[in-house]
C-alpha cells in the first residue's frame, strides 16, 4: 500500500468518528429535547416557571397646572403590598416579620389574614412609603408581593382645594376641575407580554403582544396659585375678624377674561340662624359646591354703576345735573314707595349720587328710564344669564320677568334690589368699565391675549371711562375711602344689602351681605376683584366698605405687586415724571 | 462522497452553533433593551415624584409662613 494511501485512509477514519461523535450529540440534544417537552421530569415541572408573563403599565392621569405651569393635582405611581392567604404557613410569623421588617401592626395583619383564608388577594397597606418599599425587598416571602397602584396628589394642600376638586377610588374626578376636565385627564392604560427564560429574564416580545400605555393630557388653568393664596388668605381673615357666615371672592383679568383665583369660605356659627351651608363639604372639604357659580345673592349698591353709566348712555342724566334728593327723611317716589339713604346730602347731582352711593337719586333717575331700558340694560351687561365658563352648577341668577316688572321694581333694580346674581356674573358685567364697555368671556384657562371673544358691547367706551373715572372718586370721596389703596388708584364701588329671609317674607333688619368691586389701576385695568362676605356681625362691621373694600384693596395691592406692575408705573402714567 | 458528507454534517455544525449564537445575543439584547426601558420609567417616575416633591416645598402655603417669620429679622443675631 502507498503510504499516500494510508494516511488518506486514516483521515477518513478519524472524521468518521468525528462526524459520528458530532451527529451523535446533535441526536442525543434532539433527544433531550423532545423528552423535555413530552414528559419533563417531576422536580423540573415544579422549578419551572410561566413562559410568559403579562406586566400591566397604569396610565398616569394629566396634571392640573396653574397659569405659571405650576402643578396643582398630579398622579404618581405608589405601592400596595397584599398577601395571598392560601400561601401563607405561619400567619403569626409573617404578622411578626411584616411588623419587624415594615412597622405594621401584626393584629392587622393577623387579623385580615384569618378573615378571609381562601383569597387569593388581601390588602395589607394600601400606600407603602419609601423606606416600607425598600424594606420589602428584603423579605422572602412567597406569599406577599406589592402592586403599582396611583396616587393623586395636591401639592398646595387646601389652597384652592374645593376649585380643583378630587379623584375617586378608580381614579376618576369626582368634583372641580377633576371632574369638569376628566376625560382630557384621563389616560389609557397598556400592557407588555413577556416571555421569560427559567431565571426570569425577557427574552422576547412580541409586537403583538404590546399596547402602549397613553397617559392623560395635562391641562393649564388661568388660576394663579399665588393668587389664589393671596385671596383665600385674605378672605379668611375678615370672615374670622367680622365673624361672618362665609365669603367669596373672585379675581379676574379683564383685558383677557381669565379668572385669576376664586375662593369660597364658609364659617359655621354656634347659635346663629340661616347660615349658608354646603352639606357636601362635610363629607370632603374637595367635594363643596362653589357658591361663585351656584348661589345668586343681592348686589345691593355695586349694582348701581350698572344702572348709572346706562342711564347717563341714554342721556337721561347728566354728569352734573342736581337731583332733587332728600336732606332729611326718606325721598317718596311717584307711586307713594319711601326711599331710604343711608346719609341725606340734600340736593345733589347725578355724579355724586354713584359717589356717596345715594338710593334716592338712583330712584329719581330710574323712573325716568322706561322698564324696557332698564331691562335691557341689565341684560346687556349678562345679568340674567350663565357666563357658561364652564363650571358644574352656574345659575343665571335671579331676574323678575318683563310681566312681573313693575315701579316697585324699577327702583328697585337701581339699587341692587330684587334682582340675585353670582359673583362671576358681577365680576363679568364689571369687566365693562375697566375695559372699552365691552364684556369678555370668561376663561378658566389661559388665553393668548390676541383673541379675547368678546360676548357683547354693554355701553360706549367713553361712558366707560366716565364711569370708571367716578368710580375713582368713590375711592377718595365715598364710601370707599377706607379701602383706597396708597399705591395703586383703585375704582370700585361698595355695597350692603340686606339678608333675604328664607322663607321669603322679607329681611333681616340687621343682618347683610356685605360686598365690594374694584378694579386697579384706573389707566390701564388689569384686575378686578369681588368680595362678598355673607352675614358679618353686625356689632364688629357690616359696611360693604368697610368689610369686603379692605379685602378687595389689600388683595389688589399684593396680587399688583406679584404681577410686576409697579405702582412707579402708574405714577407716571398719570403724567408725573419719574425725579 | 463520505468526504463530502463529513464535511457538510462539520459545516452544517458549525452553522448551527452560529445561529444559537445569533439567538442567544438576541436575547440578550431583548433583556437589556427591557431592562433600560424599565429603568428609564423608574427614572421619570422618581423625576415625577420629585417634582411633586419640589412643588409642595415650593407651594405658597409653605413659603408664607417662612417669609411672614422672616420678616421681622433685621440680619443681627
Amino acid at each position: 500500500m502507498e503510504p499516500n494511501s494510508l494516511i488518506s485512509n486514516r483521515i477518513t477514519k478519524v472524521a468518521i468518528l468525528v462526524a459520528i461523535a458530532v451527529g451523535g450529540m446533535l441526536c442525543g440534544s434532539l433527544y433531550k429535547i423532545v423528552t423535555l417537552k413530552i414528559s419533563p421530569p417531576t422536580a423540573l415541572e415544579e422549578a419551572a416557571v410561566p413562559l410568559h408573563s403579562t406586566t400591566n403599565h397604569i396610565a398616569k392621569r394629566g396634571k392640573i397646572l396653574d397659569s405659571r405651569g405650576r402643578i396643582l393635582a398630579a398622579s404618581r405611581v405608589g405601592k400596595t403590598l397584599f398577601v395571598d392567604p392560601l400561601l401563607v404557613e405561619n400567619p403569626e410569623e409573617l404578622a411578626l416579620e411584616l411588623n419587624d421588617t415594615l412597622d405594621i401592626s401584626p393584629a392587622m395583619v393577623e387579623e385580615k389574614i384569618r378573615r378571609k383564608p381562601n383569597s387569593r388577594y388581601v390588602v395589607l397597606e394600601e400606600l407603602l412609603s419609601k423606606a416600607q418599599i425598600e424594606a420589602v425587598k428584603s423579605l422572602n416571602y412567597r406569599c406577599i408581593g406589592v402592586h403599582d397602584c396611583l396616587v393623586r396628589e395636591y401639592p398646595h394642600g387646601n389652597i384652592g382645594d374645593a376649585l380643583i376638586g378630587l379623584v375617586g377610588t378608580e381614579h376618576t374626578g369626582l368634583a372641580g376641575f377633576e371632574n369638569i376636565y376628566d376625560q382630557h385627564l384621563t389616560g389609557e392604560s397598556g400592557s407588555v407580554i413577556r416571555q421569560r427564560d427559567s431565571k426570569k429574564r425577557t427574552v422576547w416580545v412580541s409586537p403583538n403582544q404590546y399596547s402602549p400605555t397613553n397617559n392623560g393630557k395635562d391641562i393649564q388653568l388661568s388660576i394663579d396659585i399665588v393668587i389664589q393664596n393671596i385671596a383665600a388668605t385674605r378672605l379668611m381673615e375678615e370672615i374670622t375678624r367680622c365673624n361672618a357666615g362665609g365669603g367669596r371672592i373672585v379675581v379676574a383679568d379683564p383685558q383677557t377674561g381669565e379668572i385669576l383665583a376664586m375662593a369660597d369660605i364658609l364659617n359655621p356659627r354656634e347659635g346663629w340662624s340661616q347660615q349658608p351651608s354646603d352639606p357636601n363639604r362635610s363629607l370632603h372639604p374637595r367635594l363643596g359646591r362653589n357658591r361663585c357659580v351656584t348661589d345668586p345673592y343681592e348686589p345691593g349698591s355695586t349694582f348701581k354703576p350698572f344702572v348709572w353709566s346706562v342711564a347717563t348712555e341714554l342721556g337721561l342724566a347728566d354728569v352734573d345735573e342736581v337731583l332733587p334728593t332728600p336732606s332729611s327723611q326718606p325721598y317718596r317716589t311717584s307711586f307713594g314707595r319711601q326711599i331710604r339713604d343711608a346719609h341725606y346730602y340734600g340736593p345733589s347731582t347725578w355724579r355724586k349720587v354713584l359717589i356717596k352711593s345715594m338710593n334716592s337719586g338712583m330712584a329719581i333717575i330710574a323712573q325716568r328710564l322706561s322698564h324696557t331700558q332698564l331691562q335691557t340694560a341689565v341684560s346687556r351687561f349678562g345679568f340674567g344669564k350663565p357666563t357658561h365658563i364652564g363650571l358644574g352648577g352656574e345659575t343665571a341668577g335671579i331676574l323678575t320677568s318683563a310681566t312681573n316688572w313693575s315701579d316697585y321694581t324699577q327702583t328697585s333694580v337701581s339699587m341692587g334690589h330684587e334682582i340675585a346674581v353670582t359673583p362671576l356674573q358681577m365680576v363679568q358685567g364689571f369687566c365693562a368699565f375697566a375695559r372699552d364697555g365691552t364684556i369678555p368671556q370668561l376663561l378658566l384657562t389661559p388665553s393668548n391675549n390676541t383673541d379675547v371673544q368678546i360676548v357683547r358691547e354693554a355701553i360706549t367706551p367713553e361712558t366707560a371711562a366716565l364711569t370708571r373715572q367716578i368710580m375713582g372718586q368713590v375711592m377718595t370721596e365715598g364710601t370707599g375711602r377706607k379701602s383706597q389703596s396708597d399705591m395703586y388708584t383703585l375704582f370700585g364701588k361698595s355695597g350692603t344689602a340686606q339678608l333675604p329671609k328664607a322663607d321669603g317674607k322679607g329681611y333681616f333688619e340687621d343682618r347683610y351681605i356685605s360686598s365690594f368691586i374694584a378694579g386697579a389701576p384706573i389707566h390701564a385695568p388689569s384686575l378686578v376683584v369681588l368680595c362678598v362676605i355673607d352675614d358679618p356681625d353686625k356689632s364688629i362691621d357690616h359696611y360693604g366698605g368697610i368689610v369686603a373694600g379692605p379685602v378687595v384693596r389689600d388683595v389688589i395691592e399684593e396680587s399688583l405687586i406679584y404681577l410686576g406692575v409697579s405702582p412707579l408705573t402708574e405714577y407716571l402714567a398719570q403724567g408725573n415724571t419719574e425725579q | 462522497m463520505s468526504r463530502k458528507l463529513i464535511i457538510s454534517i462539520l459545516v452544517l455544525s458549525f452553522a448551527l452553533l452560529d445561529l444559537l449564537v445569533v439567538r442567544q445575543a438576541q436575547i440578550n439584547t431583548v433583556n437589556d433593551m427591557m431592562q433600560l426601558h424599565d429603568a428609564i420609567d423608574n427614572g421619570n417616575e422618581e423625576i415625577n415624584a420629585l417634582s411633586i416633591e419640589i412643588e409642595t416645598a415650593c407651594s405658597p402655603s409653605q413659603l408664607n409662613p417662612t417669609r411672614i417669620s422672616l420678616e421681622g429679622f433685621d440680619g443681627a443675631e
